[in-house]
């Protein structure tokens, strides 16, 4: 059992070179080497998900902007549609305020008028009757035609005045 | 009584006898004697080629066939232990102590196949231990450079250089004579099991010996191997 033997010693030796590079070849080196390219897909598949995923991060990021941009301005264009209304409501209650005082001007200074015109032909309606009177007086009391009138007139114009 | 220890001491002799299978003759009268324990590793050799053969046939990265499963498990779990034990700079290393860790387990456990364990002949495991202490030392130099090798000797101070030096021959005789030894021992337990009681109470010390205790050898072995040249390379 102990037979010490130079020569046996050298050839497990060989025998575990051999199976050394045996087993690299046939055994370890496909199976490690299959181990590999397995870590290094599922690696690169897990850096592309984790871009994907920051991509789609950075994208959100972007449209929560856009859309908040975009209801400020929405919310800028109603309130400048508000205050533009305001300002034409105003302008043509103003308008309409202005024009409702032109015409009653208007329609004061025509009354007036019309009445001023009413009064004048009053007048030479008055003064026409009294013509008729006087004649008709003159032709009863044979007096002077003129003398009758114009103190007629006087009598009516103190009483116009006094009228008024 | 005498009968029986004499009979008992025969038949152990006859089982430890390493037989010489065949001899090279010289031609001068002398020959190499070829021992059965390289006999025996020359059918390791030949099983554990045919098993790699059949077991990496197909090996794909996706669709994983349970063979292949179990074969990446295995290599797996030696990876990660050789990785750890063997530090960064020591994985380069990783094969071959992978292939003693083959080659010590299926050595110590071919006993159940009725072949006689190679690492129970005394040659095979003093060119185990060679081999260690040769790619240790080799792993050494190839890290520092000769210069660094020899100024190693001188770590920490100066004065433990002779036992630093001593240490290359303590560490093969150490590896060696460990895994002589429990194998030795474990078959001669068994030898004298199976010679009492030659039914049923082999088969569960058995289990021990023959399996347990020649796997563990085969780790403590590579471990060992591992833990220096971790060393020698840091």
């Amino acid at each position: 059992m102990l037979k010490l033997d130079p020569w046996n010693i050298v050839f497990t030796i060989v025998n575990l070179l051999i199976l050394y590079w045996a087993m690299k070849k046939f055994l370890f080196g496909p199976v490690l080497a299959i181990m590999d390219k397995r870590r290094e897909l599922i690696e690169g598949q897990l850096e592309d998900a984790a871009q994907k995923e920051q991509e789609a991060t950075e994208m959100k990021a972007a449209y929560e902007k856009d859309l908040r941009q975009a209801k400020e301005e929405a919310k800028g264009i109603v309130e400048k549609a508000h205050g533009d209304a305001k300002v034409e409501y105003d302008r043509i209650i103003k308008e309409a305020d202005e024009r409702a005082a032109q015409i009653i001007v208007k329609a004061n200074k025509t009354v007036e008028l019309e009445k001023q015109k009413t009064l004048q032909e009053m007048e030479s309606e008055i003064a026409s009757i009294a013509l008729a009177a006087a004649a008709k007086i003159m032709n009863e009391s044979q007096e002077n035609d003129q003398t009758l009138y114009n103190k007629f007139i006087k009598a009516g114009d103190a009483n116009d005045t006094a009228g008024n | 009584m005498d009968a029986f220890v004499e009979k008992l001491v025969d038949g152990l002799n006859e089982e430890l006898e390493c037989e010489t299978v065949f001899s090279i003759p010289l031609g001068n009268g002398h020959s190499i004697p070829v021992f059965e324990s390289v006999v025996v590793t020359w059918i390791i050799i030949v099983a554990l080629i045919v098993i790699s053969k059949l077991l990496v046939r197909n090996l794909t990265i996706d669709h994983v066939s349970k063979k292949q499963l179990a074969l990446e498990s295995g290599i797996g779990f030696l990876r990660n232990f050789f990785e750890d034990a063997l530090g960064e700079h020591g994985v380069r290393y990783m094969p071959y102590l992978m292939t003693v860790i083959l080659y010590i387990g299926v050595a110590n456990v071919i006993g159940l196949f009725g072949f006689k364990p190679p690492t129970k002949d005394m040659n095979v495991t003093i060119a185990l231990s060679l081999m260690s202490i040769i790619l240790i030392e080799y792993a050494g130099i190839y890290k520092k450079g000769v210069k660094g090798w020899i100024k190693g000797f001188a770590q920490p101070v100066a004065i433990v250089a002779p036992i630093n030096v001593l240490e290359i021959f303590i560490r093969p005789l150490s590896l060696c004579m460990r895994l002589f030894g429990n194998v030795l021992g474990a078959f001669v337990v068994m030898e004298l099991i199976k010679l009492c009681i030659p039914v049923g109470v082999p088969t569960v010390f058995s289990l021990y010996f023959d399996i347990f205790d020649g796997l563990i050898q085969a780790y403590v072995f590579v471990f060992l191997t591992s833990l220096f040249i971790n060393e020698a390379t840091e």
